[in-house]
């Protein structure tokens, strides 16, 4: 394991910066799925592993479904549960994909960049692709990356009915790598 | 005709009342996806195993489920109401009061609870999943106590009324209690097992199965080396690795973040936490023990 972490960076070609693809397995997950009139159904992972190959641009992340760190007894309870994430059959999410604009990142310069990725996102074993907007920033070395997406969780066979639980939950990743 | 003895109608419209009662207990009152629960469920203490084998909930409180035994008060009060027409030929009185009181207490928690279920089935809506023998159940019950004094008026709206609000607010108490209640801090808990982070990271390396059987959702105590540290103001990550690169890893309670931050990779350490099992990170090419949670016990 590597002492420093991040989830997404990005691929620099000839640089010769990164020889193999960086890993860290304390990224985190925010989960939301909360609505309007139950304010409940928000969680943390904060040991998600997460991957960059810069030779190639892959980007991965997996996460065990049952870290997620819920404030309320009763949903982490229903969150895990067979008609929902179902933790025990299905132990974790899967993304794997590609930075579309690696170009537009430079590692070695100070500075906010706006990428996206795009890839295979899996829950429950059910994969669907999504691009997710991502932000890098560069500072002192240090990168640092946070990416907001939905989730629609119907597609995913996870049900929602959009009054006490939103069928797109707003997921943010993030990590960072010092 | 005396206060005390019923006309033929309204006797005749007591026993329909009370049989219905009696009858609808025994059949569905509602459908949960295409789980058929009936009142008789809620008496022999089937309800919550139904509610839990399909959607996971659980009662609410487990060490008084005995009392849900009242609820077999429904169809002997009815009986009772019906041998008082029949026989005694005077009003069903208190008899026939409280029994369309426990139908219309237990209805309104039928409707509630399945209309909480739509969070877990979409399909499942209230009133489309009440059965026809609920209605007649809850039509049976305002009919038999209307007809179970001769006037008395307040005392039949009294019956009426109060099992529905009484039902209605309980309810709304112990689900509110439920959405407030808090994931138990960790240093409440006693740990089920002590272990060396080693020989937890072998057991499940050697068959994570049965590893994930004995530990995953249990509070453990696990000592070891901290291989990574990665501590916050607010949050904190430590994890403790074998020689093959499979590590347990902790996410620590938020507090403990500060008390985290003063150990430093290569110390060793005591953590208890909760277990969430183990994956096989396809990243890492590893097994990975999470817990969150965390606390720390001692440096030792």
């Amino acid at each position: 394991m590597k002492t420093s972490t991040f989830l997404f960076a990005l691929l620099i070609s000839g640089t010769g910066l990164f020889a193999q693809a960086k890993k860290t397995t304390s990224a985190t997950i925010s989960f939301d799925a909360s609505t309007p009139a139950d304010d409940v159904a928000k969680a943390e992972n904060k040991t998600v592993i997460a991957a960059l190959d810069p030779k190639t641009g892959v980007v991965q992340f997996e996460a065990a479904v049952k870290n997620f760190a819920f404030e309320n007894k009763k949903v982490e309870e229903h969150f895990n549960a067979e008609r929902w994430l179902n933790s025990e059959k299905f132990p974790k999410f899967s993304f794997k994909g590609k930075i579309d604009n690696p170009a537009k990142v430079n590692f070695k310069k100070d500075g906010e960049y706006t990428v996206s990725v795009t890839g295979d996102l899996t829950i429950k074993e059910t994969t669907k692709a999504i691009t997710a907007p991502a932000t890098i920033t560069i500072k002192g070395g240090k990168i640092s990356s946070v990416a907001n997406f939905s989730v629609n969780l119907p597609d995913f066979g996870v049900m929602a009915d959009d009054k006490k639980i939103a069928k797109n939950a707003k997921v943010s990743v993030s990590a960072e790598l010092n | 005709m005396t206060n005390n003895k019923p006309g033929d109608i309204k006797s005749k419209l007591s026993l329909v009342f009370a049989t219905a009662v009696f009858a609808s207990f025994f059949f569905p009152w509602v459908k949960w996806s295409a789980i058929n629960v009936s009142a008789k469920d809620m008496a022999t203490g089937n309800f919550y195993k139904l509610s839990e084998a399909g959607f996971g909930l659980t009662s609410p409180f487990p060490a008084i489920d005995f009392a849900n035994a009242i609820f077999w008060l429904i169809p002997v009060l009815a009986l009772c109401s019906l041998l008082l027409v029949f026989f005694k030929k005077t009003y069903p009185q208190f008899a026939g009061a409280f029994a369309g009181a426990l139908v219309l207490g237990l209805g309104v928690v039928y409707a509630l609870f399945t209309n909480e279920l739509t969070m877990f089935d979409p399909a499942i809506q209230v009133p489309g999943a009440l059965q026809f023998s609920f209605f007649v159940a809850i039509g049976a019950a305002i009919g038999l106590i209307l007809c179970s004094w001769n006037q008395k008026w307040a005392l039949k709206i009294f019956f009426t009324l109060a099992p529905l609000t009484l039902a209605y607010v309980a309810f709304g108490q112990i689900k509110n209690s439920q959405l407030t209640e808090k994931v138990a801090a960790t240093n409440t808990l006693k740990a089920a097992y002590s272990i060396e982070a080693l020989q937890l990271i072998q057991e499940f390396v050697a068959a994570d199965s049965s590893a994930n059987a004995k530990y995953r959702k249990q509070i453990i105590e696990v000592q070891g080396v901290i291989s990574e540290l990665n501590a916050k103001d607010s949050s904190a990550t430590l994890s403790m690795a074998d020689s093959t690169g499979s590590y347990v890893i902790f996410d620590f309670e938020k507090e403990q973040a500060v008390k985290v931050k003063d150990f430093k990779e290569g110390d060793r350490i005591s953590v208890k936490g909760l277990c969430s099992g183990s994956i096989f990170s396809e990243i890492m090419g590893t097994q990975t023990i999470s817990f969150k949670q965390a606390i720390l016990n001692n440096k030792n």
